[in-house]
């Protein structure tokens, strides 16, 4: 196991047409044996962050140490660290087989120990049985279980996954999923994982860093991200479907602060109201499984709206609702259909469980209202 | 219904006519080859031989120097392949996965240098080899030949790599292989057919060429195939049944290549769309 220390680290690519930069002064640390995952949405710099790591890519500034050594000069070949690539990338030339014990039989590892160890990471994956079948003869899932196995099989203390599981439908995906947690148990290594599904993200990793253009938006738990995401981009990210962000306004009324969206006043707690200013324009975020949605209106406070689009799934349903001002608002609800598409409703939500955030900046003001 | 039959019969007909019009010399060298000499100015002539003879093979193969013209164009054809093939692979290689200024100009300037006329080459490349001392050797032969067979390869190689995903070659690298081995054992049998293709072609060219062979060698014991037959063009007679026997032999590797390597050909072009 070996942690990883990602210092200062800037990537810029240049072309004739100008330069980008891929990664913007990223600095974070990865702890041995950790689950760690990169996730953003794409062009957020989180898969040329992995390759700098892999030595794939050089960086423009800034330096990657493993253990505390510096290896930012060294070659891929000498890191050693294995990696999944998003396209599998086993060799279309070579068995199965082959394929495992390719690393081993670069270092030198005797035949026997080579065919031992293969064979045993191949009955651990469930693929003992292709071990002399070429790539081209797998299915989806064995060959990215091949491809997983050659990334273990040397046991090298990091293991990098660059969205590994893209290529492969919903069911297989899930599967893997819990096939790469399994592996995680059992190999003695640090994961640094790369995705931009949020769902993955949040259900694999010990702790995320969620990038958006180059930059840390937020490392935390998964948890953490969920529950206490630092601006408006991360809350946004993380969550299906994605919160809903309103645009709001801060009034006063008699000594006690509000907030004033889609047509309601709702009262700011004496927390909430501490960090804001009278009449500051603000973002309100609430996620749509925390808001309800009645036929009957219950309180002053509720807000009509017109039914849009129902859509089923499966236990929950959700619902895009249309207020008289503002955007369309999505509500997911457990409860059995009894509304219909251009009907009437009454949304509500406890104060709670809405974020405030600075309408300019996107940072997070308040964890309620 | 009736149009699709009316197409396929145009199609058919086509196709005939081409077979006839490019078959024919073929068919004309084969026949006059296996007949005696002496038949061959006797009319009536028929399309048809009457009577078969290994006379022309045998004058060929032991009373001219067609032995020798054989021995350089199989020597010069090897390793013009050769030299053109390591080429073509190192060049096209790099030419995918490195960057530098002016790659793609340099690419495309390989296609265009292959589309000079041999001739126009033949005559400054004629004075650099005489000041060297490389008129009549192989040496001069093969490089004047590679001078072909490499931009053309360079160029199909460099299609040819474009479509090896870097993540082999990375996947490769990471596992702790070294950038030359990873050429040899992940990129190179990926690029087989690639290969084949720019080797054909380079030993096409050079096993075919005359312009070259015409320009360079002036000795007869360093003729190759193509100028050695014409050397039985001679000033009093034209040894016909030599030359149709030594161009019915010199076919036949030409004949074995394409039979084989037929789809590995077609499958390349593609790639290159050059199909």
């Amino acid at each position: 196991m070996v942690a990883i220390r990602i210092e200062n680290l800037t990537k810029i690519f240049k072309a004739i047409a100008g330069s980008t930069i891929a990664v913007d002064d990223l600095s974070l640390e990865v702890h041995e044996g950790e689950f760690f995952t990169l996730v953003g949405p794409s062009g957020c710099g989180k898969t040329t962050t992995l390759r700098i790591v892999a030595g794939l890519e050089t960086p423009t500034h800034g330096n990657i140490y493993f253990d505390g050594d510096r290896v930012t000069e060294l070659p891929p070949q000498k890191r050693n660290v294995s990696m999944m690539f998003q396209n599998v990338a086993l060799f279309p030339h070579m068995t199965i087989a082959q394929n495992i014990g390719y690393t081993l039989r670069i270092h030198k590892i005797p035949r026997t120990e080579i065919e031992k160890r293969v064979k045993n990471v191949a009955e651990m994956l469930g693929i003992a049985d292709k071990l002399k079948m070429k790539p081209g003869q797998l299915s989806g899932g064995q060959r990215q279980r091949a491809a997983l196995g050659r990334a273990i099989v040397g046991e090298t203390g990091i293991l990098l996954m660059d969205e590994p599981l893209s290529s492969l439908d919903a069911k297989l995906r899930a599967e893997m999923r819990t096939e790469i947690l399994r592996v995680h148990r059992r190999i003695n290594a640090t994961i640094v994982y790369v995705t931009h599904d949020q769902v993955e993200a949040l259900s694999m990793s010990s702790r995320i860093v969620l990038m958006k253009d180059g930059k840390c938006q937020q490392i935390d738990t998964p948890a953490g991200l969920f529950n206490k995401p630092t601006n408006v981009d991360v809350a946004t990210f993380i969550g299906t479907p994605s919160m809903n962000v309103l645009s709001g306004r801060v009034i006063r009324k008699d000594e006690r602060m509000g907030v004033e969206f889609l047509g309601a006043t709702l009262p700011l707690s004496d927390e909430a109201a501490s960090r804001l200013d009278d009449t500051q324009n603000v973002l309100i975020g609430i996620r749509p499984q925390l808001l309800r949605l009645r036929a009957k209106r219950e309180s002053a406070q509720d807000i009509p709206v017109t039914i849009d689009v129902i859509e089923p799934l499966g236990v929950e349903q959700q619902v895009s609702v249309k207020p008289e001002y503002g955007p369309e608002i999505t509500v997911v609800r457990e409860e059995a259909s009894d509304f219909k598409e251009g009907g009437v409703g009454y949304l509500s939500f406890e104060y709670k469980n809405a974020y405030i955030f600075d309408d300019e900046s996107g940072q997070t003001i308040s964890f309620t209202l | 219904m009736t149009r699709r039959r009316l197409q396929t019969i145009v199609i058919y007909v086509g196709i005939i006519f081409v077979v006839l019009v490019m078959g024919f010399p073929l068919y004309w060298m084969v026949k006059t080859s296996v007949e005696p000499p002496t038949t061959l100015f006797s009319p009536p002539y028929s399309y048809i031989p009457t009577t078969f003879s290994g006379e022309n093979y045998r004058l060929l193969l032991f009373e001219t120097y067609f032995p020798t013209f054989l021995k350089n164009s199989v020597i010069v054809a090897f390793f013009c392949t050769l030299i053109s093939a390591v080429v073509s692979v190192l060049a096209g290689y790099g030419l995918t996965r490195f960057e530098f200024p002016g790659k793609k100009l340099i690419a495309r300037g390989t296609l265009f240098s292959y589309m000079f006329p041999p001739l126009m080459l033949g005559i400054p490349l004629y004075i650099i080899f005489d000041s060297l001392g490389l008129r009549n050797t192989y040496v001069g032969l093969v490089l004047a030949h590679a001078s072909i067979g490499i931009p053309l390869g360079t160029w199909i190689m460099w299609q040819y790599f474009q479509i090896v995903p870097k993540s082999l070659e990375e996947a490769a690298w990471v596992s702790g292989a070294s950038r030359m081995r990873t050429l040899r054992e992940v990129v190179l049998p990926i690029a087989t057919p690639g290969i084949i293709t720019v080797s054909t072609f380079a030993f096409a060219f050079s096993w075919n060429d005359y312009t070259y062979a015409k320009i360079f060698q002036d000795d007869i014991t360093m003729f190759t195939v193509t100028t050695g037959i014409n050397s039985f063009v001679e000033r009093t007679a034209v040894h016909w049944g030599l030359i149709q026997a030594g161009a019915t032999l010199i076919t036949i590797p030409t004949l074995i290549i394409i039979v084989f390597l037929q789809r590995q050909l077609l499958e390349s072009m593609a790639v290159g769309g050059l199909k």
